[in-house]
Order: C-alpha cells, then structure tokens, then sequence
C-alpha cells in the first residue's frame, strides 16, 4: 500500500511540474519572457523539481518491502489467534495510511494548483508573472509546510 | 516518523520559504536603486541637453520680453528670489558662526521633469499647415495659435483642460502636451475611460482569445503622447537628436505644465506675432509595456531583443493624427 501511495504522490507531483514547465517551453518559443525566461523556470524548478527528486531517491533506494500477502489472503475463519491480531493491526495501519494519503493528496494539489494558478491566472489579471510569483510565496507557505510534513511521514519510513 | 523529525522538517520548511522571501527582498532592491539612477541619468542628460542648446540658442530674438539667464526655461520664468536670512544673525551675541545661506536651486533642479526646448527625441514628427493656424484676416498671435490648437485637441477628445498643458519659453516658443493616453496599436485611443489611464498596469483578459494570446505571447500596451511646438529657430530633422524621453516624466509633464499660455512672469509670450517665420510640428513620443519589460519604455529605446514589440505600431505621427481625429482650422 505504502508504494502504491508514493507512487500516486509521485504522479500529483509530476503533473503539477510538467504542465507548466510545457507552458513555459510554449512561452518561451513565442518570446513572452523574453530573456527573464530562465527567471520564471528557475521558480518553478525551485518549487517543484527537489520535492520529485527526493520522491524519486527515496523511491530508487529504499523501497517497500512485499508484505506477507498470504495472511490477508487467507480466510478469516483459517487464522489463528496471533494471526488474527497481527492482520488486525495491519489493517489499522492500512486504514490509516489511507487518510493520511489523502491528506497529502490534497496539500500536495492546493500546493500545486497555487504554483499553477501563477502561470494560468496572470493572463486575468494586471499583474506581470514574476509580480504573482512574488505574491505567491506567501500562500504557498502554509500548503509547503504541510506538503513537507506529509510527504516526509510517505518517503521517510522504511 | 518520530514528533521531533516532524518539527525539524516543519521548521525547515518555513526557515526556506522566508529565506526565499528574503533573498528575493534582497534582490529586488538593487533593481530599484538601478531604476531611480536611471531615471537621474536620464534627467541629467535632459538637463545636459538644455544647457548645451542655451549656448547655442543665445542669438537676441526680437520679440524676446524678458532676458533671462536660464534662457532655456521651460515654464513661465518663475524668478527664482536668492534666499536670504530672515533673521540677521546677531553678531557675537550667540558665540555661533553665520549661518550658511542656501545655494540657489540650479537651473537643471528648477526644470526637472519639465518638457523640455529643445525637445525630447521623438518617434516622429509631422507639420502643421500654418494656414489652419493663421487668421483669416490681421494678424495672428501666440494666444490665438494656442487657442485654435486647444480647440482641435478638444474636438478629438482631449475635452477637458487636464487633458493637455502649456510650456514655453523667453525665446518665443511654445509647446503643448497632451496627457499620457493609452492606444491601440494603429494609433486609434483606447475606448473608455481607460484611455487616460497611465499607471504601469498592464491589460486583463475579457475574452477566450485574449485570454490565449496574453497567456502564450504576453500582455501589451502603448502609450502616447503629443506635443505641438511653434518655434521658429529648429528644423524638423533636430526633434530626431537627444534622447528619448523617460516614460514617468512625459506622464509627469501634464501635471507640470500650465493651464494656460502666458501666466506667471513672461506673460508677453501670448502676445507673440504668429508669422511666416514660424511653424508648427506635432512631435509623436510613443511607449510600450509588456510582460517582459520592467516598467514602459520608449518604443525607440528598447534593447535589440525586445524590438518585436514595436511590430504592428504605426510609427508615423501624422497618422496617429488622423486616427485620433486630430484636426486644426475648422
């Protein structure tokens, strides 16, 4: 379960990266920032890209291991008292990796829709790009801090 | 995880955000400072400007009322009195030196910000028929040229004395300048109220296709200001030398001029016989913001890399003229 929550963590991550880094790249071929290009991918990248690359090094390096997948298979009725307890708090800690999953789904994509809003908001209103990026980094304190903290709780257990 | 890694992490989360802040503060300033010299620099080439062509200027003009020393002032000559002490010091009574008195404000402090004789290199300039601004029959003075160039501007839309302003100076010239407007492209006013609007902001996005142009290729905006000058010492070729004017003080030269020819000190210039001798140019001062600029800028001063901004703009002021509804002598 644990992998399969990195890896959707993962997923959120990169599409919140690469949509704007291709808005960007199209924005750049047309001369909107003309030479403060590097400026804007630079915020982007700094916001982002360290997030999806300790995902990917913690991915690489310390993987999940298999869990004993024949205790839960087996019928409730077949297990022993031992058994029974230990898929007992299995199942608990599934449960609650769950809710936290979804907690840091959710700060991960306020995170990433606040990032995105920078880019897809700015033709609306007066302000230039690099004012809302400004701007930004006070929302995006309070969704960073517990972006990290979430993120950290999935890619810092063994 | 353990509750103090938590913390640590979380600490660690908010010490680089404000680190951010704080290196993105950092940076910004020197940004400003650069702008502020900048815009010094461009006053004192301004100022350099003017000194130079009081040199060459000097000859004596017949119809010049007032000799003055600051021959290139801008504005009604407003005689700048030497400060001298309201209070004569009592001497030995306090055991304190004189005071110092203030040195007189110099004539590049008095005409800052000001349109400028000469004036400003333009985008491009167009003449002026004489025989619009002629009477019909007796002759013709400076209060009248100005009265009928007023009334041309009003027709077109410059309706209200805060739309234009009046400079001169004791050398028989004259100029007005209208406010800083916001056009489109072929030189046409903005429609609205947005015309006159000459903050920084750039445009939003009322429609998809705006939307998608302003999202890939950038939010754009052109400013433009005219000056009508009548003089009679400078061909048109010499409106194409200086330099370009700085965007915040061409905004800044409506709030500066007067509202009206002739008041202050040298109030003969109304009383200037309009002849032959004298012409009249509409010079065209065009500027641009866009998402990749810091602040607006003369569309003539752009840096090689920007000057597809200035694709598409009509450059030539009698055009500008026309589509704005510019006319003289009706």
């Amino acid at each position: 379960m644990l992998d399969s929550y990195r890896i959707r963590l993962l997923v959120i991550w990169c599409v919140g990266f690469v949509v704007p880094l291709l808005l960007i790249l199209f924005q750049y071929l047309s001369g909107k920032y003309g030479d403060k290009w590097a400026e804007v991918l630079g915020w982007l990248t700094a916001l982002t890209l360290s997030t999806i690359s300790l995902m990917i090094g913690v991915m690489v390096s310390n993987p999940v291991e298999a869990r004993d997948s024949d205790l839960m298979d087996k019928p409730e009725g077949s297990l022993t008292q031992k058994e029974k307890a230990a898929k007992a708090v299995i199942v608990k800690k599934d449960s609650h990796e769950k809710n936290v999953f979804y907690i840091a789904a959710g700060a991960s994509i306020t995170y990433l829709l606040i990032i995105n809003l920078a880019f897809f908001a700015e033709p609306l209103v007066s302000e230039k790009p690099q004012e809302l990026m400004r701007d930004s980094k006070l929302w995006l304190a309070i969704p960073a801090t517990f972006t990290s903290l979430l993120i950290g709780y999935f890619f810092g257990k063994k | 995880m353990k509750i103090s890694t938590f913390v640590q992490i979380v600490l660690l989360s908010i010490g680089g955000i404000a680190c951010g802040d704080a290196a993105m503060n950092t940076t910004s300033k020197p940004a400003n400072t650069a702008r502020a010299n900048a815009m010094n620099t461009a006053t004192t080439d301004t100022a350099t400007t003017n000194t130079e062509a009081s040199k060459t200027t000097s000859a004596p003009v017949a119809n010049t009322t007032a000799p003055s020393a600051s021959a290139n002032t801008m504005k009604p000559a407003n005689t700048m009195a030497l400060p001298t002490n309201a209070k004569p010091h009592a001497n030995g009574t306090t055991g304190l030196p004189p005071p110092q008195p203030t040195p007189p404000p110099t004539a590049e402090k008095k005409d800052e910000g000001l349109f400028s004789f000469p004036p400003p290199k333009v985008i491009s300039y167009s003449l002026v028929n004489n025989s619009d601004l002629l009477n019909k029959d007796g002759q013709t003075t400076f209060s009248q040229v100005s009265g009928k160039l007023a009334a041309g501007l009003k027709k077109a839309g410059y309706d209200t004395d805060d739309k234009y302003a009046y400079f001169w100076n004791e050398k028989d010239e004259f100029a007005i300048v209208t406010a800083m407007e916001r056009i489109n492209p072929d030189g046409t006013p903005i429609v609205g109220d947005g015309r006159w609007d000459s903050s920084t902001q750039l445009p939003r996005a009322h429609t998809w296709s705006e939307y998608i142009k302003y999202l890939m290729s950038g939010k754009k905006i052109y400013y433009r200001v005219f000056a009508f000058i009548v003089t009679a010492k400078r061909a048109g070729h010499s409106f194409n030398k200086g330099s370009s004017p700085d965007f915040r003080m061409a905004s800044e030269w409506k709030k500066k001029g007067d509202s009206a020819l002739g008041e202050g000190e040298s109030t003969a210039i109304g009383d200037v016989i309009f002849t032959e001798k004298y012409k009249c140019y509409a010079l065209l001062y065009l500027f641009v913001n866009h998402t990749r600029l810091d602040s607006p800028q003369s569309i003539d001063t752009l840096k090689e890399n920007d000057q597809g901004l200035t694709e598409g703009v009509n450059q030539a002021a009698g055009d500008h003229l026309r589509q704005t509804g510019i006319k003289f002598g009706e």
